[in-house]
């Protein structure tokens, strides 16, 4: 537990130190920009709880033009979860992954890593979050770590790509140049429609890559090489409104889950953001209407009694 | 932010089998199943217009009398009127609530068939007796609390005016034990029963989310349960 405190005492010191160290900043531009929210559920709102969910969208110090968001679902009968999404969201998980990225000098090289050292470099860092949680929760807080359970959705953006890793549902897909949305992950369901797996999930941990009857993996893991012209991650509260995600053949009575990003709900959004890109980055003002979006953006967003968090990227 | 006209997908609704298992009795006559009666009909109205539930809650009727009727098939509300139901007999209870956990066990293995997520089921057992002699109450127990321990159901009893709250807290969970109404105050029952299954609730709710029903003192006898 002490490596892990000192590992990011480390990290933070040395993304400070490197803010001072213009020659070893490349100066480049970020060439994602992004709007993020959090925003309370109906039921949350009307049960007197906080919003369970958090998110993180940023450039790495080093190397502005790789970068990583981040959306936590807090588990909902965990007491401690918007700790616990807010913790490992904003707190641990950026701060881990770029320094790993940098030490493993990725952002060097010219191509993308292959899909195995993704891979493990996410077991190796998901791991990491995870002890880093148990030390804040049972050491700083004093409170049992399944208080404090989450799930958690990451995409890191490169010249070579998105990197994507994930342990629990929500849903993630990126904009290929044609125009044509993909899903980046294939959300971790439970027999039960409102069931998933958490960071705290023991399981996980103890049987590295371990694989569910569906063949889907925890946590699962993947690279999209290539340019992109926009991503998406949210968690479930949002899924129903954005996604495709429910299909029933009533010829065949059966059911599918399509898992397919919504052209009809992303391509007006990713227009109005793009009319909002000035030479600084985006116009400020966008942040109150993204708020407005997730909090009633459709009558059925409005309605809808789960906690919503929404991150859509742009790529300049 | 310019205003932006977004459309929403179409998804099929995550289903939920609720099954009502409903004493008909001769001892129900008269005022008991007339207030039974205009309570299942606001249950049904108030699903009805809570738009997220109607679409994912699927109901069953079965009674129970001198003989044992699935009178209505998991169905969500908008495919049934709901009956009206009418006296007969005696008091099958133990034949009845059975019927009703196999028709919750069967939709569950539908939807499992069909490759469909659900939502836990509910048997929901309403009397005001006692359950005919000879009739394998001990038996009862076990299923209940074989069902509830795999998962496949949850299991709630009612008692009215005259039943024999002993035998219900004996078949049911100590988890969820048996509630008293108020008088014949269904109505009251029944709207709690349709928030509390509704999208504000069951139907609306996310792994390991604590259900924070509301207060059920409104229609319940007692101490209300937390």
């Amino acid at each position: 537990m002490k490596k892990i405190q000192d590992a990011l005492k480390t990290v933070l010191t040395s993304v400070g130190d490197q803010k001072q160290n213009k020659e070893a900043v490349k100066t480049v531009e970020p060439c994602w920009l992004a709007v993020a929210d959090s925003v309370i559920g109906k039921s949350h709102i009307s049960n007197h709880t906080v919003c369970q969910d958090n998110h993180y969208f940023g450039s790495f110090k080093q190397c502005p033009d790789w970068g990583i968001a981040v959306v936590c679902d807090g588990a909902g009968s965990a007491v401690n979860s918007h700790l616990g999404s807010e913790f490992v969201a904003k707190k641990v998980i950026p701060s881990l992954f770029e320094k790993a990225i940098i030490d493993a000098k990725w952002h060097l090289h010219s191509t993308a890593p292959s899909d195995e050292e993704w891979k493990e470099l996410a077991w190796e860092q998901l791991k990491n979050t995870y002890l880093a949680l148990k030390n804040h929760a049972e050491n700083e807080l004093g409170k049992e770590l399944s208080s404090l359970s989450c799930t958690v959705i990451i995409v890191v953006y490169s010249p070579h790509g998105l990197f994507v890793t994930h342990i629990g549902d929500g849903r993630a897909a990126y904009c290929n140049e044609q125009g044509e949305w993909h899903p980046l992950i294939v959300p971790h369901k439970g027999e039960e429609a409102n069931m998933t797996f958490f960071l705290t999930s023991i399981t996980w941990l103890q049987h590295k890559h371990f694989e569910l009857p569906n063949g889907n993996t925890i946590p699962e893991s993947r690279i999209v090489r290539g340019k992109h012209r926009a991503f998406t991650l949210l968690s479930d509260g949002m899924e129903q409104h954005s996604f495709v995600c429910s299909s029933w053949d009533s010829v065949n009575e059966q059911w599918s889950d399509p898992n397919q990003a919504f052209s009809g709900f992303f391509d007006p959004l990713v227009k109005a953001i793009k009319s909002e890109i000035t030479n600084e980055g985006l116009n400020a003002s966008i942040h109150d209407g993204w708020k407005k979006i997730l909090t009633s953006g459709t009558p059925q967003i409005a309605n809808e009694n789960d906690d919503k968090t929404m991150i859509l990227a742009i790529h300049r | 932010m310019r205003e932006v006209m977004l459309e929403s997908p179409i998804n099929y609704e995550q289903k939920c089998c609720v099954s009502f298992v409903l004493d008909v009795s001769g001892s129900m006559s008269g005022t008991p199943i007339d207030e039974l009666n205009k309570g299942i009909q606001l249950f049904h109205e108030q699903i009805l217009n809570d738009s997220t539930a109607a679409n994912r809650l699927e109901v069953s009727i079965v009674t129970f009398g001198s003989t044992v009727d699935t009178i209505v098939q998991p169905s969500l509300v908008t495919n049934f009127s709901m009956p009206t139901l009418s006296t007969n007999g005696t008091t099958k209870l133990v034949d009845g609530v059975r019927e009703g956990i196999r028709v919750v066990k069967e939709r569950k293995k539908w939807y499992k068939d069909t490759g469909q997520p659900y939502y836990r089921s509910w048997v929901i057992l309403i009397t005001d007796g006692d359950p005919d002699a000879g009739q394998d109450v001990d038996g009862l127990r076990a299923d209940i609390n074989q069902g509830i321990k795999s998962k496949d159901f949850h299991f709630f009893a009612i008692g009215v005016q005259g039943a024999n709250m002993k035998t219900l807290a004996h078949i049911s969970s100590p988890d969820w034990p048996p509630a008293s109404l108020k008088g014949l105050d269904f109505s009251s029952f029944f709207k709690w029963l349709s928030v509390s299954l509704g999208s504000s609730g069951v139907t609306g709710s996310k792994d390991g989310d604590t259900l924070k029903l509301t207060d059920p003192g409104i229609w319940m006898n007692g101490v209300p349960v937390s």
